[in-house]
């Protein structure tokens, strides 16, 4: 299995039990490829969001308040893709726990 | 040791300085200051009883006013000059934030105690310093939570990214951990967040966080860019 299947594998594991949010996935990415361009994180990130949402998880707000994730309206991998892509700029470095862009979960949640 | 017109004496003994010199009164202009303008750790093991009159007397080499002792003329225009300055306030105002955030994480840490002189005004660079300080402690109190001991804290979690990790003891310890970890944190207000459970954390280290998992369970979110990136940490 290639790293980045692995990796992709490990937060479906944890999104049988948990929202999983972008700023987790990010930083991982960026240890696990030993990576220090920030375009290059979100490159190699979005490889691995491609495979969660092949798998059937869905993007969406997160409520921190409340512990509810709200789905975005995009629920077609490519779309979902393509609002991360650009709500992401990498000049600003990984997505942060307060500004983590969306977090994923089973479809089930909501 | 401290600093004095005199020479170095230990913090508490009363330095030989200028005949007649008494200990000078900080409190006026500055809150921040007990009135010998000292600050002091909180188990009070800097406040001693002797002051040098006017001279700066520090205990470290790092910060702040590490001015050698003047002539009072010197010390005069030094001191006009800091009162025509309109954002001396704004900054004895950061710097008593600062000391005041210090504390709170470590409040033994060595630079906590010195004395300085009536109405001393930080500099930008203290300011800068003592952030520094304030980052490296609030980076450390983390480290040391998440790796008591050099090894991850509990048992690895779901999935095999080993920053997922399982604690017991369920709602209450996690309100425990998000609390000691908040220590002189700011609450990021952002949307979906205003509540108060997400945390930014002292010297913009990171965040903290508290929620319920999918499956209602507690968990800490804690995100260190610059050291861990993210741990989530359940309690079951």
């Amino acid at each position: 299995m290639e790293k980045i299947d692995k990796l992709a594998t490990s937060f479906l594991n944890e999104a049988e039990e948990d929202y999983v949010g972008l700023w987790a996935i990010a930083p991982t990415v960026r240890r696990d490829f030993a990576l220090s361009d920030n375009q290059e994180v979100k490159a190699r990130t979005l490889e691995v969001v491609r495979i969660l949402l092949d798998h059937g998880l869905l993007a969406g707000d997160f409520d921190y308040d409340n512990s509810k994730i709200y789905f975005w309206d995009e629920r077609d991998p490519q779309a979902i893709i393509a609002r991360i892509d650009r709500e992401w700029d990498p000049a600003r470095g990984d997505p942060t726990l307060p500004e983590s862009i969306c977090w994923f979960a089973k479809a089930r949640v909501q | 040791m401290v600093l004095t017109g005199a020479g170095y004496v230990p913090l508490g003994q009363e330095a030989p300085g200028k005949a007649g010199t008494n200990v000078t009164r900080f409190r006026k202009g500055n809150p921040y200051h007990d009135e010998q303008g000292l600050f002091t750790s909180a188990d009070g093991a800097a406040s001693g009883e002797g002051r040098a009159g006017s001279v700066q007397v520090a205990s470290r080499d790092k910060w702040p006013p590490v001015r050698t002792a003047q002539t009072g003329e010197e010390d005069d225009r030094d001191r006009a000059e800091e009162q025509n300055d309109p954002s001396a306030e704004a900054r004895q105002q950061q710097w008593g934030n600062a000391i005041q955030t210090l504390r709170a994480l470590d409040p033994k840490n060595p630079n906590l105690s010195y004395i300085v002189p009536q109405d001393w005004v930080p500099s930008d660079q203290n300011i800068a310093d003592i952030n520094t300080e304030i980052a490296n402690v609030a980076t450390r109190r983390a480290t040391d939570f998440i790796m008591p001991g050099g090894n991850l804290i509990g048992e690895q979690g779901s999935g095999s990214d080993a920053n997922v990790r399982n604690l017991p003891d369920g709602a209450q310890a996690a309100q425990a951990a998000f609390d000691y970890l908040s220590v002189g944190g700011k609450p990021y207000a952002g949307s979906y967040s205003s509540s108060g459970k997400m945390v930014t954390l002292p010297g913009n280290v990171g965040w903290v966080g508290l929620r319920s998992n999918d499956q209602g369970i507690p968990t800490v979110d804690i995100n260190l860019p610059a050291t861990f990136g993210s741990i989530r940490i359940h309690y079951r």
